[in-house]
């Protein structure tokens, strides 16, 4: 009622008069938005939109005067005209920059009361990215970009820290106003990446983030992570078309300071185990002592190709020994002993290729005064680091507008994203498939990758170096080929056993938009987000595993259907009233089926479901429906540019929650006010503070208001169902998030000196989530209203301008923030919490533990006397006997980064450094790694100068730097010669703990380094077909100047989520990337 | 405009919080078979993360990564696993099924009441593998939908009303009347089996507690007996694996054949004694090593060992049918001999009970009467003469034997009986300790069940949460 009663006082208003139409432009045509355009000597007035259009009843005596923020006060006579083209100055203040705001509304950043920062198309592509969130690290305050820096690897984007225990806690994405899902779409262990990937950074001309709850609120409780609104380009209306082409190539190189240096003492083996062998009348216990085929029945030693551990006999170039190319029957040294040595390819990037990216895009766009219309198309041909890795990336973007009449304008967008991908790369820890956890947790040195490439490509088999058993020696000839023990030979893995994904992705909206009269707009709008995607997944005969197929069918519906109607007027000189009342109905509907072979394949590299050794079982199929029904409405009452509020408030009614507490109400109220109007010392150029208090509701994630059972595979016949193993509830509240922050922002000397700085302080409540109970309820979850999660931050903006002349300038940016996190409450007296995803390989543990930060590791820890480590009467360490000791945290002190920009001309240098201060993780690298004896720590030379693996009596051994139960200095040397005898003392397999393996995460990075040169227009010549062209030469990673994690990019992270830092499995090296861009303007 | 945002807002958006793929309710008899299927595959999981029992009883043996056989459960948890297969995978859906049966069967009350008798008898074999595993455990206040941190109950209250359980299911299940039918992957529902298997279940539970609670365990002994435990091998208690599915299929299938892993290998300390005792099961039980020849060799507790360096398991272990065996004859003769050893009139000598046990194995595993007959001649295993001195010594390496597939029952033995005593004869290299005697509670009952756990901890002897706390039968 109140919609349609607005409505009708609008049209009532508006049949009175006839309209004078304009736009402010500055002096080179661009729109000036939100000028206060005043009749001369009276109280009306009008404000201009955000493309600088206002339309005012007046009488052709009439004077308008123009003025606002950043523009020079100008007056025009109104005449005869219907239409004005008012040309404005700017004023020279850069701080009055226009900020896109929630719902598409741009405000001057004067008035905001809140936390907002806005990032331009061409900051986020100085370097060109195929993934635009990437380069927004170091970039906004506050905002924590961790990338996983691999072939459309995953992004963490976080704002001002975790709140959410179990729910992702990912910045909401906003493309034009339509949500932009940005699920992370990992499978199985492969890095799919997250779906904002999606999103043509050519296409982008500003991002703001959001950063907190009263700047999103509007939104709804989606937002409560923050919102990063992206605007994409538009036509404009000049008459000419225009044409911007550009080509980029991206080529990188290994950062050596991320990849593991290995030991070259010793090679593959588990000590002694040859003397189990049962040969009674072996030399040399560390190999095989064993006849085969050529050797006349006589026993002969044989690398212990069955384990995958360094472990083994020391290297000995004058002892010949039949390696695990003798029994690779395409290896020239089949049936051949060789010398007993470190192979020539045993680095890493002896099997890595040089990744490289090729990009071009096309933009054209043009318009007239009845409309505009865009048109880009942008290719990414993305070739990875792994051997047969790559990801093909089209995406076309049309957006046009049309005039319909004075008043209606129609709208309309659609962007397609068509993405092939094969060979996505591994994160998690599966023990066989994966090379980078072999090439950093189970690779002896004595194993030549150009070796496997070759016996690979000449035989086509799994020809590995991990043979499996005695019986292979013997046997071992094409056709008949054995099989690995523990770990499929790379290339195999990389050609047979090949990942596919693809994905269709839609996103378009049709909008109408009817300016009722100069104050009352009215825009109506659907809008849907839709994509298609399918991953198969293959491991061919021939493998460690089971060989399978498997395909993953899903699409992905969101449709928004949105009211919006605007009310802006100058109640009078002094004040300006701007108000607006929604709606949103949001309908989700997610459906997926995953099918896979059973029991093996019949037919080797046939990739079918038919191809089943035994019937399929019924493919797992997924429905998830939901809708989100908000009514919002909001004002701002502004008083002379000077003083402003703002109150929102915001109804939801989510499907997801029970009926009877389904509906939700949460207020946000502002206050801004610019000081710098009142007093102005000369010093001081502006200065603003602000400040709010905001609350965001919650609902349920699907199904969790009632128990349900899961069908089976039916066992001979029968029908097998199992019940829900997660207690649901049917009496859920909805959550929600308390935040108010306070900010100051201010700029002195002619605003060459500016800093913003704000405080935050936020409060998860009442979060839904399925906390881990006593499994003896026969549960392992219950769905309760639980957990407080407290973040409290500060956030800081400084820019400097030390140099600005005619010819040069240099500019200076820099962000810095830092979060607190704390858990206050779980549920019931529940000390801690295992988070979703927190149970990790080798029991590590990420948790949640009352009364400390989000994202405790847990994991054994040593025993301590004085702050020193105890050892026990063999000279090993003591470990706790709490398996679950707090041994590290994963939440940085603060994050940062320096962005200076010199230009000189049209020749710009800018370079970024982004940093990270503290963070903690656990590398389950390090630590199988070392009990795999691959690194330096575990040889080398002792104190007395001698091996630490040879036996004591020859000098060997280890002392650790320990003391004893009784504080005493620990004098018991080590004997770490044998593994299989018990004494080995290296990772928390054998003598040392979890925290042996904890690493403070800290970094500083040369994030960004670009150089960019604009030929000048006149060098083409008046009337030339090209306009013009920007060159540039960049790079991205290009040094970690700083870091703690030996061998590894603290960065890298189990593709995306809530516990996926801190935890290092795996880790990919970092790529520097060197692109070259050229873009052409026609 | 405003009429299209109104048009397109569901009417009763709560509807769409159904999920159209999963039901509400279930049906009785195939939650019913999840339980079941779910504690025949706890019982025969081979998986450390679970059971570890066939390591720790010197079975088997594990390759490389040898953290169990070294008494260290810290990397892969198997106090977690095996607490929640048996409290979440077969209890819940056990007493889930005693909700659904009553709402479904209609009309047939004979039929309901022995539907709900055997759910119950299968709760009480698996809370005994709970309360014999772990000592004090939830029970009164386990499985209700209300109660998230259940408190834990003294093991002899649990074990004393299990028994007052069993009497009363042997007593209220009708011979006469149906059951679920197949759905019952065990005895398809046959109500006279299961009466045999409470019984002999009965006299298991008892004979734990002869050391402990002689005057609780010799009068249940003798209830059961005369209610009628297991006559043959045709009463074993197997579960009928499906070949055509390999999620149905038996899990030692699924772990040594289908993973394509190698993580175990017999232990030398099973495979020297059946070779020096002549035992026909060697080759029913084991492969060959070297290949080819006709001796057999086994893995060292807790050292790196190998594939392919020792004997494997037998062919018809490592295949997807084969049965799970939850309880069978051998085990109950060999009960009944240590009964009468005991003193408790359940009839026949232990020799005789002795020979049954060991004939009753070696033609299960598909040796002969003959064979059997043979193996019994010899001095070295003959009841009288036997090598080992007491019957406890005697009935204990002869019942580890016949529990190469038997799990946690092979680990139970030892603890119950002592022998063979792997501390003094063959303990692991690098054993962190002696042969555990119960396994941990659960780390995550130190996180959510906090309170709780922390008061049964303390009840422990020395009063620490650590395998070498004696349980109370345990003497």
């Amino acid at each position: 009622m109140l919609l349609a009663s607005c409505i009708a006082y609008a049209l009532i208003l508006h049949a009175q008069a006839k309209l004078i139409n304009g736009k402010v432009t500055d002096q080179q045509g661009q729109p000036v938005p939100f000028a206060t355009i005043r009749v001369k000597n009276s109280k009306q007035g009008v404000s201009a939109d955000a493309d600088g259009n206002f339309s005012i009843r007046t009488s052709p005596a009439e004077t308008l005067v123009v003025s606002g923020a950043n523009i020079t006060e100008k007056e025009v006579a109104v005449g005869d005209s219907t239409y004005l083209n008012i040309q404005v100055a700017h004023t020279t203040s850069n701080l009055n920059e226009v900020v896109v705001t929630a719902l598409g509304i741009r405000r001057s950043r004067n008035s905001l009361p809140y936390a907002a920062q806005q990032i331009s198309g061409d900051e986020i592509n100085k370097v060109p990215t195929v993934n635009a969130i990437d380069n927004l690290s170091g970039k906004v305050a506050g905002l924590e970009i961790t990338s996983s820096n691999t072939m459309g690897g995953s992004t963490n984007a976080i704002l001002r820290g975790m709140k959410s225990l179990t729910q992702t806690n990912q910045a909401l994405f906003i493309v034009d106003g339509v949500p932009y899902d940005n699920t992370n779409q990992s499978t199985y262990g492969y890095d799919l990446g997250n779906a904002a990937a999606d999103i043509n950074p050519d296409d982008i001309a500003t991002i703001s983030v959001l950063k907190g709850a009263a700047a999103s609120a509007l939104y709804g409780s989606r937002a409560s992570n923050g919102v990063i609104l992206i605007t994409t380009k538009k036509g404009s209306n000049r008459k000419a078309m225009s044409i911007t082409a550009s080509f980029g190539v991206t080529a990188g190189s290994f950062d050596k300071s991320t990849l593991p240096t290995y030991q070259t003492q010793y090679g593959e083996g588990y000590g002694s185990i040859g003397g189990n062998d049962n040969n009674g009348n072996n030399p040399n216990p560390f190999f095989y002592y064993q006849p085969i085929p050529s050797s006349g029945g006589q026993p002969v030693p044989i690398v212990v190709t069955n384990i995958d551990a360094a472990t083994g006999p020391a290297y000995d170039p004058a002892m010949k020994v039949y390696n695990w190319d003798a029994f690779s029957p395409t290896n020239p040294n089949y049936g051949k002993a060789t010398p007993w040595q470190p192979a020539a390819h045993h680095d890493p990037t002896d099997f890595f290729v040089t990744p490289v990216i090729t990009s071009e895009s096309v933009i054209a766009e043009g318009g007239g005064e009845q409309g505009t219309f865009k048109l880009g198309y942008t290719r990414n041909d993305d070739k990875g680091m792994m051997p047969n890795s790559s990801i093909f990336k089209n995406m076309v973007d049309l957006d046009a507008t049309y005039n319909l009449t004075d008043r209606l304008t129609a709208e309309g967008s659609l962007d397609y994203v068509n993405e092939n991908a094969i060979n996505r790369n591994l994160y998690q820890y599966t023990g066989t498939t994966n090379p980078m956890t072999d090439f950093r947790q189970w690779w002896p040195t004595n194993v030549d990758l150009q070796e496997l490439k070759h016996d690979y490509f000449n035989s086509l088999t799994n020809a590995t170096w991990n043979w499996q058993d005695n019986g292979s020696y013997q046997t071992n000839a094409l056709g008949n080929i054995g099989k690995p023990a523990y770990h499929n030979n790379p290339y195999f893995q990389q050609y047979q056993n090949f990942e596919s994904d693809g994905r269709d992705r839609y996103l378009g909206y049709a909008k109408l938009n009817y300016k009722v009269s100069g104050f009352l707009n009215v825009m109506g709008r659907v809008s849907k987000d839709y994509y298609d995607q399918q991953t198969e997944l293959r491991t061919n005969v021939g493998s460690v595993e089971l060989p399978f197929y498997s395909r993953f069918n899903q699409s992905y519906d969101e449709t928004n259907y949105d009211l919006l109607i605007n009310f802006d007027k100058n109640l009078n000189t002094d004040f300006n009233l701007k108000a607006l009342l929604g709606g949103n109905v949001r309908q989700d509907n997610i459906q997926d089926i995953t099918a896979a072979t059973n029991g093996g394949l019949i037919i080797p590299g046939l990739w079918s479901l038919s191809n089943t050794v035994q019937a399929i079982n019924a493919p797992a199929e997924q429905v998830l429906r939901k809708e989100v029904d908000g009514i919002f409405a909001g004002a701002t009452l502004a008083f002379r540019e000077m003083l402003t509020l703002d109150a929102t408030i915001r109804r939801d009614k989510s499907s997801t929650l029970p009926a009877a507490n389904n509906t939700y109400y949460y207020p946000s109220v502002s206050a801004n006010f610019i000081f710098s109007k009142l007093v102005t010392p000369t010093w001081l150029s502006y200065g603003k503070v602000w400040a709010n208090y905001a609350e965001v509701g919650g609902d349920a994630p699907y199904y969790s208001v009632r128990n349900t059972y899961t069908l089976n595979t039916p066992l001979n016949g029968e029908p097998v169902m199992a019940y829900s193993t997660v207690n649901n509830n049917a009496n859920l509240l909805p959550e929600k998030n308390n935040t108010y922050e306070a900010g100051l922002e201010m700029a002195f000397l002619h605003n060459r000196i500016g800093f913003n700085a704000d405080y935050y302080h936020s409060r998860q409540i009442d979060q839904i989530m399925p906390i881990s109970v006593s499994t003896s309820s026969g549960y392992f979850t219950y769905y309760v209203n639980g957990g407080t999660v407290q973040n409290q931050g500060v956030e800081l903006n400084v820019n400097i301008t030390p140099v600005k002349t005619n010819a040069f300038s240099w500019t200076l940016t820099l962000n810095w923030s830092m979060n607190r996190n704390k858990i206050l409450f779980l549920y019931g007296n529940q000390p801690s919490f295992v988070l979703p995803g927190g149970t990790l390989q080798n029991s590590i543990q990420i948790v949640a533990e009352a009364g400390k930060p989000y994202g405790i590791i847990r994991g054994t820890d040593y025993v301590y006397k004085n702050g020193q480590r105890v050892v026990d009467s063999t000279g090993h360490y003591e470990i706790s006997s709490n398996r679950e000791s707090d041994i590290g945290n994963i939440n940085p002190n603060w994050i940062g980064g320096v962005n200076n920009s010199l230009t000189y001309k049209n020749l710009t240098l800018s370079f970024l450094i982004d940093m990270k201060q503290g963070g903690q993780l656990y590398s389950l690298d390090m630590d199988y790694g070392s009990s795999s004896g691959l690194y330096p720590r575990t040889a080398g030379f002792n104190d007395k100068g001698k091996p630490v693996r040879a036996p004591l009596s020859q000098g060997g051994g280890i002392i650790l730097n320990a003391v004893t139960a009784d504080g005493k200095p620990n004098t018991t040397r080590i004997d770490e010669s044998d593994i299989l005898a018990g004494d080995y003392s290296f990772s928390s397999a054998y003598g040392e703990a979890d925290k042996e393996f904890i690493y403070d995460a800290s970094y500083i990075k040369l994030r960004e380094a670009a150089l960019t040169y604009s030929v000048p227009a006149k060098a083409f010549g008046a009337g030339q077909f090209i306009k013009g062209l920007d060159v540039s030469v960049s790079g991205r990673n290009l040094w970690i100047i700083h870091k703690n994690l030996p061998y590894a990019d603290p960065e890298q992270g189990q593709a995306s989520g809530n516990v996926s830092i801190g935890f290092q499995n795996g880790a990919y090296p970092t790529v520097r990337t060197f692109a070259t861009t050229l873009k052409f303007r026609f | 405009m405003l009429g299209m945002l109104f048009s397109a807002c569901t009417k009763k958006i709560t509807d769409l919080n159904y999920d159209p793929k999963n039901p509400v309710t279930g049906l009785a008899s195939a939650v019913f078979l999840q339980g079941e299927k779910n504690l025949s595959d706890a019982y025969t999981s081979t998986s450390v993360a679970s059971a570890p029992f066939r390591v720790l009883a010197q079975s088997w043996t594990e390759n490389t990564y040898v953290y169990e056989a070294q008494y260290n459960f810290a990397a892969y948890q198997a106090p977690d696993g095996w607490w929640n297969n048996l409290y979440v995978g077969v209890l819940r859906n056990l007493h889930q099924a005693k909700i659904l049966f009553p709402q479904q069967v209609i009309g047939d009350s004979v039929g309901l009441r022995n539907d709900l008798i055997i759910t119950d008898i299968l709760e009480v074999y698996a809370f005994n593998l709970l309360t014999a595993t772990y000592g004090n455990v939830p029970y009164s206040q386990a499985e209700t939908d209300s109660v998230p941190y259940p408190k834990y109950d003294d093991s002899k209250t649990i074990y004393a009303d299990l028994i007052l359980r069993l009497d009363s299911c042997i007593a209220g299940l009708n011979l006469s009347g149906t059951a679920m039918g197949a759905a019952d992957q065990i005895y398809g529902g046959d109500p006279g089996e299961w009466k045999k298997f409470a019984a002999t279940l009965e006299l298991k539970i008892a004979m734990q507690l002869a050391d402990a609670e002689p005057s609780v365990s010799a009068p249940a002994a003798l209830n059961a007996v005369s209610a009628g435990v297991f006559q043959s091998n045709s009463d074993n208690a197997l579960f009928h694996y499906d070949a055509a599915s390999s999620g149905n299929s038996n899990p030692i299938w699924q772990a040594l054949v289908q993973s394509g892993r190698h993580d175990f290998v017999p232990a030398d300390l099973l495979v020297n004694v059946m070779d020096s005792l002549n035992d026909p099961r060697l080759p029913l039980y084991f492969t060959n090593f070297p290949i080819g020849s006709s001796t057999y060799s086994g893995g060292i507790p807790g050292g790196g060992n190998g594939y392919g360096a020792y004997s494997d398991f037998s062919a018809q272990l490592q295949t997807p049918a084969y049965p799970g065996d939850i309880l069978d004859y051998a085990q109950t003769e060999f009960l009944l001999a240590e009964a009468v050893e005991r003193g408790i009139a359940v009839g026949g000598t232990a020799a005789d009970h002795y020979d049954s046990a060991i004939t009753a194995s070696i033609e299960f595993w598909g040796g002969s009467a003959a064979d059997a007959a043979t193996y019994l001649a010899q001095p070295t295993v003959n009841y009288a003469t036997a090598d080992h001195g007491n019957w406890r010594e005697k009935i204990g390496y002869q019942q580890w034997i016949a529990f190469y597939n038997g799990n946690w029952d092979a680990w139970t033995i030892i603890r119950r009986l002592g022998f063979p005593d792997i501390n003094q004869i063959n303990p692991p290299i690098a054993a962190q300790g002696n042969l555990p005697l119960r396994l941990t509670y659960p780390v995550n009952e130190q996180n959510s069940n906090a309170v709780n756990w922390a008061a049964a901890s303390a009840l422990l002897p020395g009063g620490q949460d650590v395998v070498s706390a004696n349980l109370f039968w345990e003497q």
